[in-house]
């Protein structure tokens, strides 16, 4: 803990109350930081709890029926994980940025650009007019014939312009933290990697962390610093891109070895063995037990999922027998 | 919803300018459907005298008629002409304003209809304001309320309230604000607002009471579809207002399926409106259409229904229109 | 559906509770309709007792303003109203999926254009209107309200089927069995017609609690059956007159008429549930 940290989850528990079964748990045992001007990729499949822990952050839990059940969300100091609605209404549209999944419903229908951006510097304390604002923000994002597109509504741009649009409204209030959950999803890859550009060249220019979801490993290996892997609702393995070189739990090396655009021509694709457990259906002891292929017997034994295990801010790893992985493969 | 047919323009646009040619092609195309549709509510209305068993021209002059005087009637009513040559002044005199004349009091038909239709409107009006005031907020409470209970509760009773005879709640209403309360008048009418006001509400409220269920329970469907979209989470992060974020963010983008299913319930409407002013002895035009069919005044049914036909053609043009106009994600693909 | 079978059955099926429910009081309905005129000692229909007497024990649900028995005279009324409109609906029903499965099938461009436009014309007036006008041109009663009936719904059931045929006319069992070489009325009986009209049957439904309500107004409005028969719409009307002396002779009728509604719409409601069921399984 040597430097200051601009965010820290800490032993997140998130879940799904429901008024006649059990609490459905989605989110347990996530753990990871990011440091100032820090870019964090946060890596799993779908269902592993990546947008939730994303929506805890943003105070967007609550509208879909989801709660925080323990741990910290520590933005600044200040746990977001157990902000009051009245609380959230000072912190919402200043100092943390949003960019949404799908960029093509994104943006509201039935607003122009105009409106929007302005909705998004109601809080801002940047310098000019509204309309000045704007024009600077678009014009960062690489937007050009700028007073064109102000008057336009969503369904009038690309899916490429509309996420543009998107992040630009995110910087509006000038924020230390960008989330971005899938930016990129339902964008052609030419799209895809000019968004990623852009997204680098906003941390380089103005120093802003950002969190950017992601399915895609090779993307985040690309552009993002440090790397958290979800699975089943908990980080199990978070460490800077360079150490998972080497990786240190057995789902990242599945994650790896899945990875089309490495995998030697001729060979076979290794996918990962089985489904990742539904929500709901988590068996005791380690998460990943049942796919993994180091599997030793006392896997399964331990009630609770493994704790990360290392210093915060090194590689850290919640496999039990890490050993097993350091011999050749 | 599968009634809210027809053509969506499926392009990919880019440009306000091929958004444009977009509108205007759909706006002609709704527009020569609505032509030939009202067209051939004309030649319905037209044909529909002749469905009577019995020689009209007899009825309209009664048992004693002379045959002299059946001829002269017939001649004068252009009925010794072929059919064709028959509809072609009838369509020819719709253009000039001329529906014919009652056969028994002395009034045109464009007359009735000039003199009672307002009230009818009034009517309609009130009741589609009615109908609008309790569906948004029931919608929007429903569809925010996470008890499922409530949504259950709500699907059952507007299953049930549809089920229920409009003009049996006119009578109960009649009983209860009338005769019991004093609330509202049994009968009577004085024209003007707001002195009409006094008159309408009850049959306007009863009659909204076929309105409320449909329109709130497809306009909690669309909130719901909305409520689901992710730029109602960034709503919420931008911190959005409340009045602002209920009106951008969920009724504004829900509403286009609403305003045209409510353009299609006109016709819904006109036919309880008639039955509330036969109730209610308000002299809108469905009253005067009741005395028509008992009286056998064939010109009158003939005219009041093809301008209520017209009518209907008119509003599901103008809904559809609005309905495109409002949902600015139909053009995507 | 053998899946849901094998599976032990802790809940009901979907849509048991409105089918259920919707059944018992429709059997109920009719099962009063069938045995209270003739266990009840009163006439329904003929003038004597005491006039506007309030519900007691003797007479339960009081009498109307001739002394009749309103009791009596409601479940006088059931198979009036329930057959009136079975058979307003059955007729538009069979016709309109015939016509508009013949139109969605058809490859004459020309007859699809004219009988679309009349379906369209037709399907513009406001229901309600169109039969009072019909009924104007071809006089009043329950055979006028039938045909009235007929004549403007098989429009909006034939718009249906003409959709719904246009899509089961692609599928490819029809396709399989026009290789196969079966005959062109086998093919539109044994495959498209059954397609469609699961459609048509399910609007079918949904138009009954209209079309029941349809028959009762027109009654109310003294279009219906002549006196002295029971009919709820008409006894509701007569009711109305006297409304200031008694409530019972109207509020009865009226309740009467509700209870078929909602039955009819928990029956629609479970039976829509139900098909969602077996097609998401």
């Amino acid at each position: 803990m040597n430097e200051k940290k601009l965010l820290e989850i800490i032993d997140l528990k998130i879940g799904i109350p429901h008024p006649r079964r059990e609490t459905l748990i989605i989110v347990d045992n996530a753990n990871f930081d990011i440091g100032y001007g820090e870019m964090l990729g946060i890596v799993g499949e779908s269902g592993s709890g990546k947008t939730m822990v994303c929506r805890s952050m943003i105070g967007t839990l609550e509208r879909r029926g989801a709660k925080v059940l323990g741990g910290q969300v520590l933005f600044e100091g200040q746990d977001l994980a157990h902000a009051s609605e009245s609380q959230w209404k000072k912190l919402r549209g200043k100092s943390i940025g949003y960019v949404p999944q799908s960029a093509l419903a994104g943006p509201n229908p039935v607003l122009t650009i105009q409106a929007q951006l302005a909705e998004a510097l109601q809080k801002s304390d940047g310098k000019g007019s509204i309309a000045e604002q704007s024009t600077r923000l678009l014009d960062l994002v690489k937007i050009r014939r700028i007073d064109t597109v102000l008057k336009q509504y969503p369904n009038q741009l690309s899916g490429g312009m509309r996420q543009r649009v998107m992040i630009a409204c995110a910087l509006a209030s000038e924020p230390k933290l960008l989330i971005a959950d899938e930016p990129t999803t339902g964008l052609d890859v030419t799209v895809q990697s000019q968004i990623m550009e852009l997204l680098k060249e906003i941390r380089r220019e103005f120093g802003t962390s950002i969190i950017l979801i992601s399915h895609d490993l090779a993307l985040i290996d690309d552009v993002c610093d440090r790397v958290a892997v979800m699975h089943a609702g908990a980080t199990v393995d978070v460490g800077s891109i360079a150490e998972h070189v080497i990786p240190r739990h057995p789902y990242t090396i599945a994650l790896t070895q899945s990875r089309i655009d490495i995998a030697e021509p001729g060979s076979e694709l290794v996918t990962i063995l089985g489904n990742a457990p539904s929500v709901g259906e988590w068996p005791t002891g380690c998460r990943f037990a049942e796919r993994c292929i180091f599997r030793q017997s006392d896997c399964s034994d331990g009630v609770s999922h493994p704790p990360l295990l290392g210093e915060r801010g090194s590689h850290q790893s919640a496999c039990l027998h890490t050993e097993l992985l350091e011999g050749p493969r | 919803m599968a009634e809210v047919s027809g053509p969506s323009a499926i392009v990919e646009v880019d440009t306000t300018d091929r958004n444009r040619a977009a509108l205007r092609r759909m706006f002609y195309g709704r527009f020569l459907r609505s032509l030939s549709v009202g067209f051939w509510v004309m030649v319905i209305a037209f044909l529909m005298i002749r469905l009577s068993p019995g020689d009209p021209v007899r009825i309209a002059l009664g048992s004693e008629a002379t045959e002299a005087s059946v001829a002269e009637m017939r001649h004068k009513l252009g009925l010794d002409q072929s059919v064709f040559s028959q509809f072609f002044h009838y369509f020819v005199n719709i253009f000039k304003g001329d529906l014919g004349y009652s056969y028994f009091s002395n009034r045109t038909v464009t007359s009735v209809v000039t003199t009672h239709l307002p009230v009818t409107l009034q009517i309609i009006a009130l009741s589609i304001f009615l109908g609008i005031l309790l569906a948004i907020p029931i919608a929007l409470f429903i569809a925010q309320s996470k008890n499922q209970l409530t949504t259950y509760l709500f699907r059952a009773f507007t299953s049930v309230s549809l089920a229920l005879p409009g003009f049996f709640l006119a009578v109960v209403g009649l009983y209860a604000f009338g005769i019991k309360l004093h609330w509202a008048p049994a009968a009577g009418y004085e024209p003007g607002f707001p002195g009409n006001l006094k008159y309408i509400w009850l049959p306007a409220l009863v009659n909204c009471g076929s309105l409320v269920p449909v329109l709130s329970r497809v306009l909690h469907s669309s909130l719901m579809d909305t409520l689901d979209e992710e730029f109602v989470e960034t709503g919420v992060i931008r911190g959005v207002k409340k009045i602002r974020f209920y009106w951008s963010y969920l009724l504004r983008p829900s509403l286009a399926p609403t305003v045209v299913l409510l353009s299609y319930m006109i016709g819904v409407m006109i036919g309880g409106t008639v039955i509330m002013e036969t109730i209610f002895s308000l002299p809108g035009i469905g009253r005067e259409l009741i005395t028509a069919v008992d009286s056998r005044d064939y010109p009158v049914v003939q005219g009041i229904v093809m301008v209520f036909g017209l009518i209907v053609v008119f509003f599901s043009f103008i809904g559809d229109l609005l309905g495109y106009l409002l949902d600015r994600r139909v053009t995507l693909s | 559906m053998t899946i849901v079978n094998a599976k032990p059955r802790k809940r009901m099926r979907e849509g048991s509770f409105g089918l259920y429910t919707g059944f018992s009081m429709i059997f109920a309905l009719i099962l009063g309709g069938a045995i209270i005129p003739w266990l009840s000692k009163y006439d329904p229909n003929s003038p004597g007792g005491t006039p506007i007497a309030a519900p007691s024990g003797a007479h339960w649900f009081g009498t109307d303003l001739l002394g009749r028995d309103v009791f009596t005279r409601v479940f006088d009324a059931v198979f009036i109203d329930l057959g009136t409109a079975i058979i307003g609906v059955s007729i538009p029903l069979v016709v309109g999926t015939i016509v508009g499965t013949l139109l969605g099938i058809s490859r004459n461009k020309r007859v699809n254009s004219v009988v679309g436009s009349i379906i369209d014309g037709i399907n513009a007036f406001p229901f309600l209107i169109f039969v009072i006008a019909m009924i104007a041109f071809i006089g009043p009663g329950i055979p006028s309200i039938i045909l009235a009936l007929s004549l403007v719904n098989w429009a909006r059931y034939a718009r249906v089927a003409r959709t719904r045929a246009v899509v089961v006319n692609q599928q490819g069992y029809v396709e399989a069995a026009r290789i196969l070489g079966f005959s062109k009325v086998r093919i539109l009986f044994k495959h498209i017609i059954p397609n469609v009209s699961s459609e048509t049957r399910a609007y079918a439904l949904s138009d009954f609690i209209i079309v029941i309500i349809a028959v009762a107004a027109l009654s109310f409005l003294g279009m219906g059956t002549p006196p002295p028969q029971a009919e709820w719409g008409a006894m509701i009307h007569d009711g109305t007159q006297i409304l200031a002396l008694a409530w019972w002779p109207t509020i009865f009728p009226g309740l009467a008429l509700c209870w078929a509604g909602v039955a009819i719409a928990f029956v629609a409601e479970g039976m829509q549930r139900r098909l969602r069921e077996t097609n998401t399984k």
